[in-house]
């Protein structure tokens, strides 16, 4: 066994070959500074697009990863999604050790193949080809090879050297070639010299080499808004067969109206008879309009099913009608259909959902966005509603949707607009709260808050939970508070202001801390609620606050007949950039008072503002956590 | 219990009254205009009637076939019920064989302007989902859905896995009003049956007979050109037995914090196959007994023969072992040689994959593959090494003797009459331990000669965690300080999975979150990968806000930041029992150093509060000698598992811990 050992090492020192050892790949080769704050190095990324023709295009990836560490799995990217307009024809993986050696080969038939439908999926024909492999040490490296035809040339793939945190590149490279000559429309976005173009006006060509790994950092600016990247549409191109022409949003929103949306809203003279007597007498328009998308909500559920072109068009609003389920498309179709059936005027808008904000990019048409939502123009302000919300309020977006660019469809053609913005005098939250104490640390009282703007969609869900679930996510929010007991709980849920109220009694018992005869006292009993701000030794990214706010805490407590006041902090009054906060503290007849008013504000600021952001942050927290003391008399 | 009889006795007259129909189509207005349910007003959904019926349906050309007729009348309440309007059913797939569903048909009922009017489930409602190799899901969404809708829908199960029978289910996370299930099975087949005991609910199982014919007429062909038929008449006739369950009004599963995992205590009766005996054939046995249990394993070659071969391995393995004599160091050693060689693949099994062979060569494996080779490798060694079959949290308890009632294998070796469990799927697993999933009640060490017993899982070691914190307040009231945290066992596992990873920034940012304005310095982590060492880590601190001057005192917090400030358990009342991870103790060890011109006006009493014997115990010791104040807080948890009953308990206590470590000392200027 001995001599079996010795022999491996001497084969493995003298003879590399013997085992496909590839030097080039071992991790030696790796520069220092792409291994600083990273999971994963790209070693060698080159994806080549051929565009074989208006609706068919081949597209050749070639990518290797070197793994360092487990949180680098995921990072490999060895993966094609499929369906009928999209074909894998090759697909293969080479396993190498951290030295280069290969240990393991993929061919197609070992990726493994499933469906892809995910858990807000109910179904979807789109499948995937994955590659399933469970790491035996780190670092190892991938060698990815795939091959892909695809018919809809209305996505071609963009390209960024480097898209995610914790990863960084070595060497990286996209080429289209396009023998068709088929014009194309290019838009760089914050491409500096570094990065290598060496296209022409019919083919793209881009390289680029060592580029350190992205650090995420909190409240700062989103990765698509500031990595490089380039985008890249073809004027003549296929979708699942249907082929277009566009080269501005103007014609791509024509296109999708002409071939995607229109003649989808045909309703049934029942369904028509039903809303048309739900709005009779009713004269303002926009009432009418509440009124069916009421209408809507109290009829259909969200459910997700995609497929085929479906994907990217609506089901028929008759459909709808009678199955009362559909997606974002479906649903934001017919209601269309039904404001359209007594003669109010609206529009599907592509949007990019989600808390953090993403414009559709107004310069550059080509197929965007995730989610649908219905915009009724107006002469001041567009009214925009969420179609797949069984409870939001008409015209409310919260943060899935607000203050970003979306594409209108018109008839007549694209148009790209911005959504509502939620002003930080807009978001406010007013709480009161008022107890009694006793000498033995026991209280009671009254609580009160009213949510408007981003706060009311953050808050109006708790009417629906059960009085359980309330009980403990008040025990939580209140966490100042021990043992705390609910009473009387009533919620006002005025839909027309989106005004969010809550009211109860409560009581609970062990207040404020004992200190001997002293008892400290907590002022802040509703949390101001700061953003959590982490030290960084050298912040890289400009600091942003995406939605302002306001808070106003009013506070009465009322101590015990036994105890005097022996001490109250004195007033605060911060004010910066960043917003305010202000504190007033006063004393009378047993009765301590507190107001409180956080204002933060939203914006963007160079990245050395974080560090006064952050102590602005930890002074809130130290002027809030201040405490009265109370001494036994 | 009292209370329970007449609450049923309450509902079954109120049941007469109404005078249900469950007839599949015979929806009552009534049902679609309620509008809460009467007992359990929060539920957003209910079972108006859930009924199965299985049977073993005699086809000529496949023989037996395991067929299930489900039919269920959901009530949606609101819009937080709308889930309930979508079904999945799961099929399994062996390869050669698979389950199929078949005359699905549902509606949806409402009232419009008064009237009841149905809607028919269509095809465009129904899809078809392959999510592996072995499992597909029919999934169902119904149509029309409104909230007060009454949807109903009825399907059938078609199972060619006759010797297999599904559990069935008593019990769910929405309330069931009526319930009937029912097996009939052919004598043929002998089946034990068995209900959960860790649910609370009993349930009445009516038993009795009946007879069955069937009579199959074949026309058999022979010769190599048709010469001749033959047309054959066979009559076959059975008794079969009729289990069945009706019952009412049973209570929605209630989902709650800190439960293991709530399925268990979901009521169910399940169906262990003991033997079959056909007319034409001799009694098979399918299990019955431990030994019958663990000889069909060992009997399996995927269990036995993987771990009886040692070719594959013994040269590397002799390698290992050399100059190595006492078996412990066997023992770890060869741990270690096999976490290092084959890591998991995420699947579980007691069964081997791949082959122990292919897993050593490819690195890689499940459950089986690992701990099988393991424990071959344990016995190649002269150990005294065993499987032990466990079934994870989210696979239940097996409850009998049972194959199927487990999912997981782990190796283990008796070492001076002490069972020491090894699980080398997890890097960070050092002898003893498991991961979470794993830890779960008992396991059944089995033997080769057929014999075997249980283990308990749950592990009596304690894990510590101990923090030294030195603290200094200066001048201007900011505190300078240093931590030392000292950790073993899950503790030491768990910091090592979490935190081995993470780069400079991260970690100090982890370390500084939620400890108000400091600053840390000069962090040093070590054995962070020598496992038979605890794990050491400290740090330098600067503390901004740590100290409150209100007049001329100052309050400090004894243990500063190393305390919690609210009570994990925050529900009133409490259905199943209390899980901790492991037994523990942390401990924090505070010296403050009393600034000079201050000395101690008041400090919280020395307190011990103990919970259910000494089964938790807190304590607080705070001492002042000259310029130095010494905190002692310790809390141990010394058993892991409460009942219902003495949740009110466990809650207060933590509540008396949490208010104990807040309360505050006061330092007073000295004049």
């Amino acid at each position: 066994m001995r001599f079996k050992a010795l022999v491996a090492i001497i084969l493995f020192v003298n003879s590399p070959y013997i085992f496909c050892q590839d030097d080039s790949l071992s991790i030696t080769n790796i520069p220092l500074e792409l291994l600083e704050n990273s999971n994963s190095v790209i070693r060698n990324e080159s994806i080549s697009i051929e565009i074989d023709d208006v609706d068919k295009m081949t597209i050749q990836t070639k990518r290797i990863v070197t793994v360092l560490n487990n949180s680098g799995d995921d990072q490999v990217s060895s993966l094609e999604f499929y369906n009928n307009n999209l074909t894998i024809k090759k697909q293969s993986a080479v396993v190498y050790n951290a030295l280069g050696k290969e240990v393991k080969k993929y061919k197609q038939k070992d990726f493994k193949d499933v469906s892809a439908v995910s858990s807000n999926d109910l179904f979807t024909d789109n499948r995937v080809s994955y590659l399933d492999y469970t790491p035996t040490s780190y670092p190892y490296t991938i060698l990815y090879n795939s091959e892909v035809v695809s018919k809809n040339t209305i996505f071609i793939q963009s390209w960024s050297p480097v898209d995610r945190t914790s990863q960084s590149v070595q060497e990286t490279s996209y080429k289209l070639t396009n023998p068709k000559s088929i014009p194309l429309r290019i838009k760089e976005t914050n491409i500096d010299s570094s990065i290598v173009n060496s296209g022409d006006k019919f083919n793209v060509k881009y390289s680029a080499s060592n580029i350190a790994a992205l650090k995420g950092e909190h409240l700062s600016p989103r990765i698509w808004d500031y990595i490089p990247k380039v985008k890249i549409a073809l004027q003549d191109f296929a979708l699942a067969g249907v082929k277009g022409s566009a080269s501005n949003w103007q014609d791509l929103g024509q296109w999708q109206y002409d071939h995607l949306l229109v003649n989808k809203n045909e309703l049934s003279p029942e369904t028509i008879a039903e809303v048309r007597d739900l709005t009779m007498g009713v004269k303002e328009p926009m009432e009418k309009a509440r009124l069916i998308y009421e209408y809507m909500q109290a009829k259909t559920r969200y459910i997700s099913i995609q497929l085929g072109i479906g994907g990217w068009m609506p089901m028929n609003a008759l459909e709808v009608d009678n199955l009362g389920y559909g997606d974002c498309k479906a649903l934001t179709n017919y209601t269309y259909s039904l404001l359209e059936s007594q003669g109010i005027k609206s529009y599907y808008t592509v949007v990019y959902a989600g808390e953090e904000k993403r414009d559709i990019d107004g310069e550059f048409a080509s197929m965007q966005g995730n989610h649908v939502i219905l915009t009724i123009p107006q002469e001041n302000e567009n009214i925009y509603l969420e179609c797949t919300s069984q409870t939001a309020p008409f015209n409310y977006l919260g943060d899935f949707t607000d203050n970003r660019n979306v594409l209108l469809i018109k008839p007549s053609g694209g148009e790209i607009i911005k959504t509502k913005k939620y002003e930080f005098d807009e978001n406010i939250q007013e709480n009161s709260i008022e107890l009694f104490l006793n000498a033995n640390g026991d209280f009671e009282g009254d609580f009160k808050r009213i949510s408007k703007g981003i706060q009311y969609g953050n808050t109006y869900g708790l009417e629906r939970i059960a009085f359980k679930a309330q009980k403990i996510y008040y025990r939580k929010h209140l966490s100042y508070l021990k043992k705390l007991e609910i009473d009387s709980l009533t919620f006002l849920n005025s839909k027309k202001d989106k005004i969010f109220t809550e009211k109860m009694a409560i009581a609970g018992s062990n207040f404020g801390s004992v200190a001997g005869k002293r008892l400290l006292i907590p002022l802040s009993i509703v949390n101001v609620e700061t953003e959590e701000t982490p030290r960084y030794l050298d912040r890289n990214l400009p600091l942003e606050i995406l939605r302002g706010k306001t808070i106003k805490n009013k506070t009465v407590l009322n101590i015990p007949a036994e105890y005097i006041v022996e001490s109250i902090p004195e007033n605060i009054e911060l004010q910066n950039k960043f917003g305010s906060f202000k504190m007033e503290i006063k004393e009378e007849n047993k009765k301590i008072i507190v107001n409180q008013t956080y204002i933060l504000k939203d914006g963007l600021w160079e990245k050395e503002a974080y560090e006064d952001f952050r102590k602005f942050m930890i002074q809130l927290k130290t002027f809030s956590n201040q405490k009265a003391v109370i001494i036994s008399n | 219990m009292k209370n329970r009889i007449l609450l049923i006795l309450f509902v079954v007259i109120v049941n007469t009254i109404y005078a249900q129909d469950y007839k599949y189509g015979k929806v009552s207005k009534e049902e679609v205009l309620e509008l809460s349910h009467p007992t359990n007003p929060e539920a957003n959904a209910a079972f108006l009637f859930k009924s199965s019926n299985t049977y073993y349906d005699y086809k000529k050309d496949r023989g037996f076939v395991l067929t299930t007729d489900v039919h269920e009348r959901i009530k949606i309440y609101n819009q937080d019920g709308f889930d309930w309007a979508t079904k999945e059913i799961s099929l399994y797939n062996s390869g050669s064989d698979k389950e199929e569903v078949v005359g699905i048909r549902g509606e949806t009922y409402n009232i419009e302007e008064g009237e009841l009017i149905s809607q028919k489930l269509s095809k465009d409602g129904i899809f078809d989902v392959e999510v592996n190799k072995y499992r597909s899901k029919e999934k169902i969404t119904m149509p029309a859905l409104k909230e007060g809708s009454v949807i109903e829908y009825k399907y059938t199960i078609i199972s060619p896995f006759i010797f297999t029978v599904d559990k069935m289910e008593l019990q769910n996370t929405i309330p069931i009003k009526r319930l009937e299930t029912q097996i009939i099975i052919p004598e043929y087949f002998i089946f034990q049956k068995h209900s959960n005991p860790k649910s609370p609910l009993t349930f009445k199982i009516q038993e009795s007979q009946k007879n069955t014919s069937h009579t199959n007429t074949s026309i058999e062909r022979k010769g190599w050109n048709v010469i001749s038929h033959s047309r054959s008449t066979s009559k076959l006739e059975y008794r079969e037995n009729i289990y069945r369950i009706e019952e009412e009004n049973i209570p929605a599963l209630k989902k709650e914090e800190y439960v293991d995992y709530l399925k268990n205590y979901a009521a169910f009766l399940s169906w262990e196959l003991l033997y079959t005996k056909f007319p034409s054939g001799a009694i098979e046995n399918y299990s019955e007994t431990w030994e019958d249990v663990v000889n069909k394993i060992y009997n399996n070659s995927e269990f036995g023969q993987e771990l009886s071969i040692t070719k594959y391995f013994d040269d590397d393995l002799d390698e290992v072992l050399k100059g190595k004599s006492i078996p412990k160091d066997k023992m770890n050693i060869i741990f270690q040689f096999v976490k290092d060689k084959v890591k998991w693949n995420d699947y579980v099994g007691y069964y081997s994959e791949n082959g122990v062979r292919d897993a050593y060569k490819e690195g890689n494996g499940n459950i089986a593959d690992i701990n099988l080779m393991l424990t071959s490798m344990l016995k190649y060694a002269g150990l005294d090494a065993n499987p032990i079959l466990i079934s994870t949290k989210d696979n239940g308890i097996p409850i009998y003797p049972s194959r199927t009632g487990f999912n997981y294998v782990v190796a283990s070796v008796k070492l001076n009459n002490k069972i020491i469990i090894l699980d080398a799927s997890q890097k960070y697993n050092n002898p003893g331990m498991l991961s979470e999933h794993a830890r779960n009640w008992m396991g059944r060490l089995v033997r080769e000669d057929g014999s075997s017993e249980w283990v308990d899982l749950m592990g009596k070691e304690v894990s510590e965690y101990r923090t030294n914190l030195r603290v200094q307040i200066e001048d201007d009231l900011t505190i300078k300080g240093k931590v030392t945290n000292i950790l073993d066992g899950y503790y030491a596992k768990e910091f090592r999975e979490e935190k081995n990873n993470l780069g400079g920034e991260n970690y100090i940012q982890q370390l500084e979150e939620d400890k108000g304005d400091i600053k840390i310095s000069n962090i040093e982590t070590k054995n962070k990968e020598i496992l038979d060492q605890d794990i050491r880590e400290s740090y330098d601190f600067d503390l901004n806000n740590g100290i409150e001057k209100i007049g001329n005192n100052l309050y400090l917090k004894p243990l500063f930041f190393l305390t919690k400030d609210s009570n994990p358990f925050k529900s009133d009342e409490r259905n199943y029992p209390i899980f901790f991870k492991y037994p523990s103790i942390v401990s924090n060890t505070v010296h403050v150093k009393i600034p000079d011109a201050y000395e101690v006006e008041s400090m919280p009493e020395n307190q011990i509060i103990t919970v259910n014997n000494d089964g938790a115990v807190f304590k607080l010791i705070v001492a002042a000698t000259g310029k130095y104040l010494k905190i002692d807080s310790e809390f141990k948890i010394n058993t892991v598992i409460y009942l219902p009953e003495e949740y009110e308990t466990l809650k207060n206590f933590y509540s008396s811990m949490i208010e104990k470590n807040l309360e505050t000392i006061v330092l007073k200027k000295t004049s």
